[in-house]
């Protein structure tokens, strides 16, 4: 009976490992971290871009936020860096944010891949634990999709590095992209950072009386500062606020319970497409909004990424043909 | 443009090609045994991490959240994931305006306020004023006045005094230390406050050619269904409350140098004004 119960237990626990190490150590294709890889890079480049409008205000060095408070906000944390701590001249200022602008677009396209992919992520960093408090969850995920892509071989397609390094071989030669653990691992941290994201984003609107109540989209709708298209004529309409508010409730709470089954997953995804694309066209929220779906595209089977972009390559051929 | 092949050394079925999402379920597993070990342990810590954080950071927190944050946070706070990812939780609030007016030197002034619209472009740089502004009252809501500071030590003192006196001892240090963490946490968001109101008073004072400015945190209260559903507009000057501005006072200009020698001046807390939260 005693050896029964044991060889069931290390059957169990066998099982386990054989799950555990089919889930993060399964190879893959990088083909949808690497359309990932071009969205995050293209949007770090965008978000770094739009601070260089009010950079001295804000980053500078008797800016807002100036090292001495920025100190102060990270509590004196030695693990709280930023470049900026370490310059004191302008022209160095300037220099390094344009330095920073220019790594973010090779990353995007995939150019040095490796090297722009932490320079990246370390300048993203940098950026936002000098302005912490000018930071919302845009600088969240743009920091943790940049993190996990930089870890991966994500520039190994559709990228110049791949261009080049095919040019080089010569052009009739057809290079081989081999498929990573690397491309596993960045992805499954990327698709569980974002479950924790939306479980604690679910879990905190629990606490809210106005998310049970079914009016809480009522205050995202009727706030004057968010709003960039007017969604008031809903005030007439208040039970379909209360759907609204249930579902979008229902959908972020139980997000990382029902994207993993493939029977659910394109219904959550879709879900997904529609709530942020929604933030960003009626909140004002559009880089808050892409940036949520491009890290929700961590769920995209790299086989489907590639048939998609080869279909998307031949239909521009055959237009330019 | 390049092909995917399976790596040859692993015999991986090839998942580029239109071939059914199969990979994971050949279970064809890379890598050493020892290699996935210390990985699995390295992942298994990062988790740890990321889940611990958003227990952690945000109130309210449990001691066995903060206790196991300590350790990590270096990880945590070095690589920006220290985060509660409280998106409009627990529920969508109302909004904060810094309103300013600076003063020039020939007698004339200008107003204006943070986020603005109309000043403010593209939305992202906006969305930077507006954190900017909500940061403002995040740290005006967590001071209270000498008054407030003086009534609450009391009550806690007479808590304290009443536990010993029927032997509840675990609980009065419980209380006590409670108190010490909000006091270090009112001293911290105090000292944030008057520094950060500096800096944007000095940069608003540069940008505007000003001497001296005047500063308040208006607070934008959401408007109820009904009001609007009867026509009442959102930008309606009733959802301003002057009850509900936090005055952040007065400030001159000063030049880098005359501020490393001049104390700031002292902001007045959210509570003494009627405000916050």
């Amino acid at each position: 009976m005693r050896e029964g119960q044991g060889s069931g237990v290390r059957n169990w626990l066998c099982l386990w490992q054989e799950g555990w190490n089919r889930f993060w150590f399964v190879p893959r294709s990088p083909a949808t971290l690497a359309v990932m890889r071009i969205c995050t890079g293209m949007m770090l480049f965008y978000t770094h871009g739009v601070w260089t409008l009010e950079l001295d205000s804000f980053l500078g060095l008797h800016g807002i936020f100036e090292s001495q408070f920025a100190n102060e906000v990270n509590g004196h944390s030695p693990f709280v860096w930023t470049h900026f701590a370490w310059i004191d001249h302008p022209a160095w200022f300037w220099g390094t944010h344009y330095f920073a602008l220019a790594v973010m677009l090779a990353f995007a396209f995939g150019f040095k891949t490796r090297v722009s992919g932490v320079l990246s992520v370390l300048f993203a960093i940098s950026y936002a634990h000098r302005a912490g408090g000018a930071m919302f969850g845009l600088d969240q995920i743009n920091c943790f999709l940049a993190l996990y892509l930089a870890i991966s071989p994500c520039g190994a397609l559709y990228s110049l590095d791949s261009f080049l390094a095919q040019k080089g071989e010569g052009a009739n030669t057809n290079r081989e992209i081999p498929n990573s653990v690397m491309v596993t691992l960045a992805t499954r941290l990327i698709q569980l950072h974002l479950c924790v994201v939306y479980l604690f984003a679910g879990m905190g609107k629990l606490q809210g009386p106005a998310w049970w109540d079914g009016t809480a989209i009522w205050g995202a709708i009727a706030s004057h500062e968010y709003q960039t298209i007017d969604l008031t004529f809903l005030s007439h309409w208040p039970l379909l606020i209360n759907v609204i508010t249930l579902a979008a409730l229902a959908w972020e709470c139980s997000y990382p319970f029902m994207v993993w089954p493939r029977l659910t997953r394109p219904i959550w995804l879709l879900m997904a497409v529609a709530v942020h694309l929604g933030i960003g066209l009626f909140m004002g929220m559009m880089t808050f909004g892409i940036i949520m779906v491009v890290a929700n595209l961590a769920f995209i089977e790299p086989a489907h990424t590639s048939r998609f972009i080869e279909h998307c390559v031949s239909r521009a051929q055959t237009r330019v043909e | 443009m390049a092909r995917h092949k399976p790596n040859s050394a692993i015999p991986i079925p090839d998942v580029s090609r239109g071939v059914p999402p199969a990979a994971e379920a050949a279970g064809v597993v890379a890598w050493s045994g020892t290699k996935r070990f210390w990985v699995s342990v390295a992942l298994l810590l990062h988790l740890a991490c990321v889940i611990i954080a958003p227990m952690a950071v945000v109130d309210p927190r449990s001691d066995i959240a903060s206790l196991l944050h300590q350790p990590v946070s270096p990880w945590t706070r070095g690589l920006f994931l220290d985060h509660g990812y409280r998106f409009f939780a627990p529920e969508p609030g109302p909004s904060h305006i810094v309103e300013y007016e600076v003063f020039r030197a020939d007698g004339s002034s200008v107003k204006g306020h943070f986020p603005d619209r109309d000043q403010h472009w593209p939305r992202l740089l906006y969305h930077r004023w507006f954190m900017l502004s909500e940061t403002v009252f995040q740290h005006a809501s967590m001071t209270l006045d000498e008054k407030q500071l003086k009534e609450w030590e009391s009550e806690v003192q007479s808590e304290i005094k009443s536990l010993v006196d029927s032997d509840d001892v675990r609980n009065a240090d419980r209380v006590q230390f409670d108190y010490q963490r909000a006091m270090q946490d009112h001293q911290r968001a105090q000292s944030l406050l008057r520094q950060l109101v500096q800096q944007i008073k000095q940069d608003l004072l540069k940008r505007h050619n000003g001497v001296s400015i005047k500063m308040r945190l208006a607070t934008r209260v959401i408007p109820s269904l009904y009001d609007v559903a009867r026509g009442r507009k959102l930008d309606d000057p009733r959802y301003l409350p002057d009850e509900a501005a936090i005055e952040l006072g007065e400030g001159s200009r000063v030049t880098p140098e005359v501020e490393a020698i001049a104390p700031l001046e002292p902001v007045p807390s959210a509570a003494a004004s009627g405000g916050g939260e």
